[in-house]
């Protein structure tokens, strides 16, 4: 069940609300607990049955652990089937899904990955074992982030699950994040993919400069507002369930350096490959070399996190070689550059970034990218290109100044010099946008 | 504090309200719990999407302001439609080639039956005559019917061909198509006949022979289905009325069968299902056209898909009888009872949306 539909927005979500608010404070965690059931159950049956046996795997085996002290080998070696289980799990599940083009399972990164960070924090001694299954459970399935994220640490979602009163006041901070992500889904995303789509299915005559450029313009924004958007409401909803969740995207289009985009685009998986990969490895403290390598291996993996794919693969080496070269040919050049100039630096290396994400092959990426620069023999433009992009230029122009921080800026603004004007012009916006969300889900 | 609580129960009602709509309005009954397989197999929850989707408490309204909105941010395609206030017009993909082969193949044996002169009358779409409706840019990756006619014209050398395109195409600034149906109007069909006059051998009467009239302003046809929440005016139903010489055409529904007669422009039909029945009465497969008081002795058999039923009564006007076959229903039965030779011509008329796209015409006349 997607989170942008009738069923969830107005069937689902008012059943949830109710029922989790009727019962008394102590038993939510168990009601979320049902809800995520449910909704699992209702989007991916299968996928249910085999997290749930997992996650109580890794319930089990840090039980176990528990039992080890601090020197016994044992406990190392149970971290290691722990993590091992994960992710063959994780790998050899998304690989089989890829290589059969199967939809890969709902939750499956973000359950699996969940456990592998469980494992090392209990290791560590980072995090406390787990003596409720229920809550080990509601924490690796929690309905809101299976979706799409964000991804999370064991330990920040665990001592959440605690009771807490409901406020009405922070809830409308969370309902207007819910309607953001819907919109950004629904009113953004679905119609520049629908252009992506059609530019796609362009063959290789029919191309030309323009829709060469307009490709990763609409696949970098069409990303950016579908994940986001999804996160945007598993914030919202876990606003509204009483669990903070972080955000995973940060206005990535307006970064001032490529450095600065991979921490903002999918900044919980960043986060995530930072504290169990990068730290462990010893961060940058062993030289350039080493560095680089840290470097190069998280960033690598940050780029595998949409799917085992070759095109992916170079995407993230992509990232590592300008971030790399940031760090040791041209970042002291960069700092002394104005602001607007190093956003449009970013920014035409992360659309040329897309090339290659989007590419079905290293030689269509190379197709595209040669084209772009005009050198594949193609049209500057062609009718039909110029056509759909008529069809699709507000949609375009509204993606790129709703990617940028100017709308949350002027809401800022606004609520810093009349709060009640703010929360009326609030209500205004918001009730709109949901209406507007709504009638374009019913009206595609 | 005060403003942020009252706000956030504001857009909670906002969530709860649709819901308590739907349960009001009976909405409950149509839900039922899922089976175990529809969850396991991930209908049931697409059946829920829809069942909500269908009774969704001012859908119209909600519909409504997407498509505004999508109009105003610049969308004129839906469907393969293109739409704006002056009408819908269907974006015809290239035409299938294997299906032409075949209904021109059709065309050619069912011609070689019978030794009356054969004519053949393919009528273009909206997307290709009223091109100034069309957004400029999109023109080049149109179909390019005035072609494809050519090319179908050229393959059947023993049919006299009626040049439709043209004739239409001089007039594209005029009410030639429904803005809201992919058929002809009446005055596109006035035009079709004064084409076909040359190679049918009559001399078409300009239009001060005929007083027209409008029973019907508020026609909404088959393309408001394909874009539902346009914003277009509706159509005029307009008919045609032999004025000179106490002619009288009369309509014989079905009759190889039950026949019965009616008058020409049955206004009555204006409140069906499709009022364009008007022009020939319900398709019953083969209906004739009876012409008293005239001067002329000639039998006409036209075959056809319906799409320009409005053309036959004028061109009636110069014949003792026309018989109109419409192959969407015409039966096996019905088509064997006709024996093309005890007619002086024959006409088959097509819309380049029937020829290029349906095996209609193939599969009718191949089994004859």
């Amino acid at each position: 069940m997607p989170l942008a539909s009738f069923t969830f927005l107005y069937l689902f979500l008012p059943v949830l609300l109710a029922v989790y608010y009727l019962f008394p404070q102590r038993m939510r965690y168990g009601v979320l607990l049902g809800i995520s059931l449910v909704f699992f159950l209702l989007g991916d049956p299968v996928s249910l049955l085999f997290l749930s046996v997992s996650a109580t795997v890794d319930y089990g085996l840090g039980l176990l652990m528990e039992h080890f002290d601090e020197q016994n080998p044992r406990r190392r070696a149970i971290m290691v089937v722990m993590v091992a289980k994960n992710l063959l799990f994780f790998f050899g599940v998304s690989c089989f899904c890829q290589l059969h083009g199967l939809q890969t399972p709902l939750g499956l990164a973000v359950c699996t990955l969940l456990g592998t960070g469980y494992a090392v924090d209990i290791y560590n001694g980072e995090a406390l074992y787990e003596h409720n299954w229920g809550k080990f459970l509601l924490a690796h399935i929690l309905f809101m982030k299976l979706p799409a994220g964000p991804l999370v640490r064991y330990r920040s979602l665990c001592e959440q699950f605690s009771p807490k009163k409901a406020d009405l006041a922070q809830m409308s901070e969370s309902i207007c994040l819910l309607i953001q992500g819907a919109a950004k889904q629904v009113i953004l995303g679905v119609p520049i993919q629908q252009l992506y789509t059609a530019l796609s299915g362009f063959s290789r005559s029919e191309h030309s400069v323009f829709s060469l450029w307009l490709m990763p313009l609409c696949a970098a924004m069409s990303l950016y507002f579908t994940l986001s958007g999804y996160c945007d409401m598993a914030r919202g909803l876990g606003g509204m369930f009483g669990v903070a969740l972080p955000r995973n995207f940060y206005y990535p289009y307006q970064s001032r350096s490529v450095t600065d985009f991979v921490g903002r685009f999918n900044i919980s998986v960043t986060a995530y490959l930072k504290t169990y990969i990068y730290h462990p490895l010893g961060e940058d403290s062993g030289g350039f070399a080493s560095a680089a390598l840290n470097i190069g291996l998280v960033t690598l993996l940050w780029g595998l996190w949409f799917g085992f794919r070759i095109n992916y693969l170079l995407w993230g080496l992509y990232f590592v070689l300008l971030i790399l070269l940031e760090r040791s040919v041209w970042g002291r050049i960069l700092v002394k550059l104005p602001v607007f100039l190093l956003r449009v630096y970013t920014f035409s290396l992360v659309l040329f970034s897309f090339v290659i994400f989007n590419g079905r092959s290293v030689g269509q990426s190379l197709f595209f990218f040669l084209g772009m620069l005009g050198l594949g023999g193609l049209a500057p433009a062609t009718s039909p290109v110029l056509y759909l992009a008529s069809q699709y230029a507000p949609y375009l122009i509204l993606a790129v100044l709703f990617s940028t921080s100017l709308p949350h800026s002027l809401k800022g603004a606004l609520r810093r010099k009349s709060p009640a004007a703010a929360a009326l012009a609030g209500a205004v916006c918001y009730g709109a946008l949901l209406i507007l969300t709504t009638g374009f889900l019913l009206h595609p | 504090m005060r403003s942020q609580k009252l706000l956030s129960v504001f857009l909670l009602l906002l969530f709860f309200v649709p819901g308590v709509l739907f349960a009001l309005s009976g909405g409950w009954q149509t839900l039922t719990l899922p089976s175990a397989a529809s969850i396991w197999d991930g209908t049931a929850a697409q059946w829920t999407e829809n069942i909500l989707a269908e009774s969704f408490a001012g859908k119209d309204f909600l519909c409504s302001a997407a498509a505004a909105l999508q109009t105003a941010l610049g969308r004129n395609q839906q469907n393969g439609c293109f739409y704006g206030e002056d009408g819908i017009l269907q974006n015809l993909p290239d035409a299938d080639e294997a299906i032409t082969a075949n209904n021109l193949q059709a065309l050619q044996a069912y011609s070689a039956q019978t030794s009356s002169p054969c004519y053949f009358l393919l009528s273009p779409t909206a997307a290709a005559i009223a091109q100034q409706k069309i957004p400029s840019l999109a023109l080049e990756s149109l179909f390019n019917q005035k072609l494809y006619i050519q090319r179908c014209y050229s393959s059947l050398s023993s049919f006299r061909t009626i040049d439709a395109y043209n004739g239409l195409f001089s007039h594209q600034s005029e009410y030639l198509f429904y803005r809201t149906d992919s058929r002809l109007t009446a005055l596109g069909c006035y035009y079709l006949y004064v084409s076909a006059g040359e190679k049918l051998g009559y001399t078409a009467r300009s239009m001060d022979y005929f007083s027209i009239s409008y029973p019907m302003h508020d026609y909404r046809g088959n393309l408001t289905q394909q874009v539902p929440y346009a914003q277009v005016e509706p159509d005029v139903i307009s008919l045609f009325h032999y004025q000179k010489h106490n002619r009288d055409i009369r309509l014989v529904q079905d009759p190889l069968g039950n026949a019965s007669a009616a008058p020409l422009y049955d206004t009555s039909l204006l409140k069906s299902s499709d009022p364009l029945q008007v022009y020939l009465g319900p398709n019953r497969g083969v209906t004739d056209l009876l012409v008293s008081e005239t001067p002329y002795d000639g039998r006409l058999l036209v075959l056809t898909d319906g799409s320009c039923n409005a053309l036959f009564p004028l061109i009636a006007i110069h014949y003792q009888q026309i018989r109109v076959v419409d192959l969407r229903s015409v039966t096996a039965d019905q088509l064997a009872q006709i024996n093309p030779d005890s007619f002086d011509q024959v006409l088959f008329a097509f819309s380049v949306e029937t020829f290029g796209y349906d095996s209609l015409v193939g599969d009718v006349l191949g089994e004859d």
